[in-house]
């Protein structure tokens, strides 16, 4: 039984690696966050050629910056986890982008090791580079729940519509909801459901921010990730990248608090402005966020472009960063 | 450690190589016990002195149970599993304490919520407790034929029951009985390697297809996103997460009833289709059987059982089953979730004592369904230890129909819920013909497993019933 079992799972697994070679699935699948973490990530670890010419590091706050506005551009923003899990990605990495540009909002949350050895283990690191069918988005679940999706949503809309002739119809939370966002143990380094249509969640949601913004974080944590992100500075420029941090706007409620301040003053502190690149700030006041934190899709647009501005303007970043 | 990690393969392939080469056949336990505290200290060393500590608390006073005066026989087995209790309590339940009686500011309260919960204490101690409690009765066994005259071979013998890797840190929960007995040599010749292929194969395949990927669905039950949450939605995740928790549980039963077996151990059953049950009691026969047959065994029998009238009987159940929800975590939610199957294990056994009927197959499919939904919805207590946030679940399942659904999220739980669906179906019409035909293509189940195991494995989370 044993040996019949792995004949048929071998016949199986070059069913499959020969189906999937010839069909060559245009896009990844991701079933939720955590797998969409990962196609990115390995969409950018085996990747070849020089198109990552700039590489955004950067949390789920600035996993909301639209990336088809920015061409030349790759993002190893992570919804749920932390800058650390990009740099460390980036330390693998044997060609190395020209710029990195690093998010400063979430730096008290450290790197998800899980995540990380998973990409990096040398077995699954192989097998993955070379059977492509065996990445993440390529998951036959996931890949069957894609269409199961389409008539999920066709018969419970039908269902939905004949239970309810002259009812309102179905209220979307937002527009153009975010990629399967979801909390993370770290609210600040989640990218929650958007809730801006519901105002009592939506006041919750910044409340609960305010709450947290309102306390100066642990000067020892903070100091220790400063100096974790400082090596890897370090280490990028050494091998002649260009840094450049930035900051995501949120509600601006939050922008001022303690958090906020504390985080800023941090920074500027282990990398003073005039020895490193920073782009500049633009205000939290006119941006909408769908929770206190993450940037409405319209807004999200907006920081997009003021970002690509700023670039093109000042991509020869003269310092030597 | 994990099971699906690799320093657990790793570690699995070296104690295996080791364990069966002849020459050193007579050490075979003793390779176990160092694997088992290289397993446990994996994560947090320091914490292996509690477990040996907890070990030698046991190794003494059923030493001195079996081969001390007679008449310290009972002092000696109360001090012992009072000392089990105490330690448990202390390490277990000193956060429950400190919020209950002390101030955040307080001290003690601080130290007492500082206390770290080491990982599998609350298995190895009630198997401490079990090992005290046969050798005291000797309902099972002849203390003379199973507890070694020699004070270091029954050392040996206890830290390795209490300390063997598969059940050490989520269970099933060993009885001495069962296991005490089965030490001895083993041969590779012996092993049912059958048996162990397909625990290991079902068992990994429930954690991490099932519910691993379930997993990074149902993380949306929590508070208050899950108010973003249509009415489907919301039932779809509660059900997505009664099937998560089984997968996850049964799985890591299966795992650790394959590891043994790989070793000559046999281990009961911990899990027997249980959401087929037509009863609440049916559902504790078939649910996490190790812990309701020890809750059962040496707790609801010495209160008294069922033998005291009909009243005690029902305050019995209340009892037992509160204890049992409080073993799960120091929180109150699970006591009321243990106070939740109590009330309904009693109400159940009230109705079946006033009404005698046969019931018919569509009574059965009717009461299956209304245990299904009651033990559904009493998972939300461990998904949301907060009983306010409970009754906002429920609320929201009432008003949000108007909400847009997320067919996604609805799509993918019904995808990988649905093995855990068809494991219960095929054993329910396992008798029809046509699955009697279907059995000479197990194989080809087996395989799809280990295709999918390859193939669509979540990401790796930690199994849910680590945190008891």
């Amino acid at each position: 039984m044993i040996k019949r079992t792995f004949l048929c799972f071998l016949v199986l697994m070059v069913a499959y690696l020969a189906l999937m070679t010839v069909i060559k699935p245009a896009k990844p699948v991701a079933q939720h966050q955590w797998q969409d973490n990962q196609i990115k990530a390995e969409n950018y670890i085996y990747a070849t050629g020089t198109s990552n010419r700039n590489v955004i590091v950067g949390s789920s706050l600035s996993a909301r910056l639209l990336m088809d506005s920015l061409p030349g551009f790759t993002s190893l923003a992570f919804s749920g986890q932390s800058i650390f899990d990009g740099l460390t990605i980036l330390s693998h990495k044997a060609d190395l982008p020209a710029n990195v540009f690093i998010e400063i909002n979430v730096i008290l949350k450290d790197g998800n090791k899980t995540f990380t050895e998973n990409l990096f283990n040398p077995i699954l690191y192989s097998t993955r580079e070379f059977f492509p069918p065996l990445r993440d988005g390529y998951q036959p679940l996931a890949i069957t729940g894609s269409y199961l999706t389409v008539g999920v949503r066709a018969a419970l809309s039908g269902i939905k519509s004949r239970l309810v002739h002259e009812k309102p119809a179905p209220v979307a939370a937002d527009p153009k909801p975010a990629a399967d966002p979801k909390p993370a143990d770290n609210p600040v380094a989640s990218n929650p459901p958007p809730v801006k249509n519901n105002s009592e969640l939506f006041g919750k949601m910044v409340s609960m921010q305010i709450d947290r913004y309102s306390r100066t974080p642990d000067g020892d944590l903070l100091e220790s990730r400063l100096r974790k992100l400082s090596t890897l500075v370090d280490m990028l420029r050494q091998r002649g990248v260009k840094v450049c941090f930035f900051e995501m706007p949120v509600d601006e409620h939050l922008c001022q608090l303690p958090l906020s301040n504390a985080i800023r003053q941090g920074f500027y502190q282990v990398f003073p402005p005039d020895k490193y690149n920073y782009l500049p700030q633009p205000g939290c006041s006119g941006y909408q966020t769908s929770d206190g934190l993450h940037l409405i899709d319209q807004d999200a647009l907006r920081y997009t472009l003021y970002f690509r501005g700023w670039v093109n303007a000042n991509l020869a970043l003269q310092r030597p960063l | 450690m994990l099971f699906n990690s690799f320093p657990f393969l790793i570690l699995l392939l070296i104690t295996f190589g080791v364990y069966y080469l002849p020459r050193i056949s007579r050490y075979q336990v003793g390779i176990l016990i160092i694997s088992s505290l290289v397993f446990y200290a994996y994560d947090s060393p320091i914490l292996v002195l509690l477990l040996l500590f907890s070990a030698a608390i046991n190794i003494v006073t059923s030493y001195y149970i079996v081969s001390g005066k007679t008449s310290w026989k009972k002092t000696t087995a109360v001090i012992g599993v009072a000392l089990n209790l105490l330690v448990l309590c202390f390490f277990k339940y000193s956060p429950l304490f400190a919020h209950s009686f002390f101030n955040s500011n307080d001290p003690i309260g601080h130290f007492l919520v500082t206390i770290p919960l080491p990982i599998g204490i609350s298995f190895f101690t009630f198997e401490g407790i079990s090992l005290l409690v046969d050798v005291f009765t000797e309902k099972y066994f002849d203390n003379r034929k199973v507890i070694d005259p020699s004070f270091v071979r029954h050392s040996r013998n206890t830290l390795f029951f209490i300390s063997f890797f598969p059940h050490l840190i989520a269970g099933p929960i060993l009885k001495a009985h069962d296991f005490l007995p089965q030490i001895g040599k083993k041969n590779l010749r012996d092993i049912d390697w059958e048996n162990s292929f397909k625990h290991l194969l079902v068992g990994y395949f429930l954690k991490m297809v099932v519910a691993d990927n379930l997993k990074d669905f149902t993380y949306w039950i929590e508070y208050p996103y899950f108010q973003s949450m249509s009415t489907t939605t919301l039932l779809a995740l509660l059900f997505g997460y009664s099937c998560q928790i089984f997968a996850d549980f049964a799985g890591y039963s299966a795992i650790a009833i394959g590891l043994a077996g790989l070793f000559g151990y046999r281990f009961q059953e911990n899990f027997n289709f249980p959401y087929i049950s037509t009863s609440f009691r049916e559902f504790w026969k078939r649910w996490h059987i190790s812990l309701s047959s020890f809750l059962m065994e040496y707790l609801y029998f010495p209160l008294g059982g069922n033998r005291k009238g009909k009243i005690r009987t029902y305050i019995n159940l209340m009892i037992t089953m509160i204890l049992g929800g409080l073993w799960h975590g120091a929180a109150i939610s699970y006591a009321v979730w243990g106070g939740f199957h109590g009330a309904a294990l009693a109400t159940e056994r009230f109705i079946s004592d006033k009404v005698k009927i046969k019931p018919g197959r569509f009574l059965l499919v009717l009461k299956g369904l209304m245990v299904f939904c009651f033990v559904t919805l009493a998972w939300l207590l461990f998904k949301l230890p907060d009983f306010s946030h409970v009754l906002q679940y429920l609320k929201c399942i009432r008003k949000n129909f108007f909400i847009l659904d997320r067919y996604d999220i609805i799509a993918y739980i019904l995808l990988y819920s649905l093995p855990v669906i068809l494991y219960h179906v095929a054993y329910l019409l396992r008798t029809r013909s046509f699955f009697l035909r279907m059995a000479k293509w197990e194989y080809a189940i087996y395989a799809v497993m280990l295709f999918l195991i390859v193939t669509n494995s979540g990401s790796t989370g930690s199994f849910i019933y680590f945190q008891f």
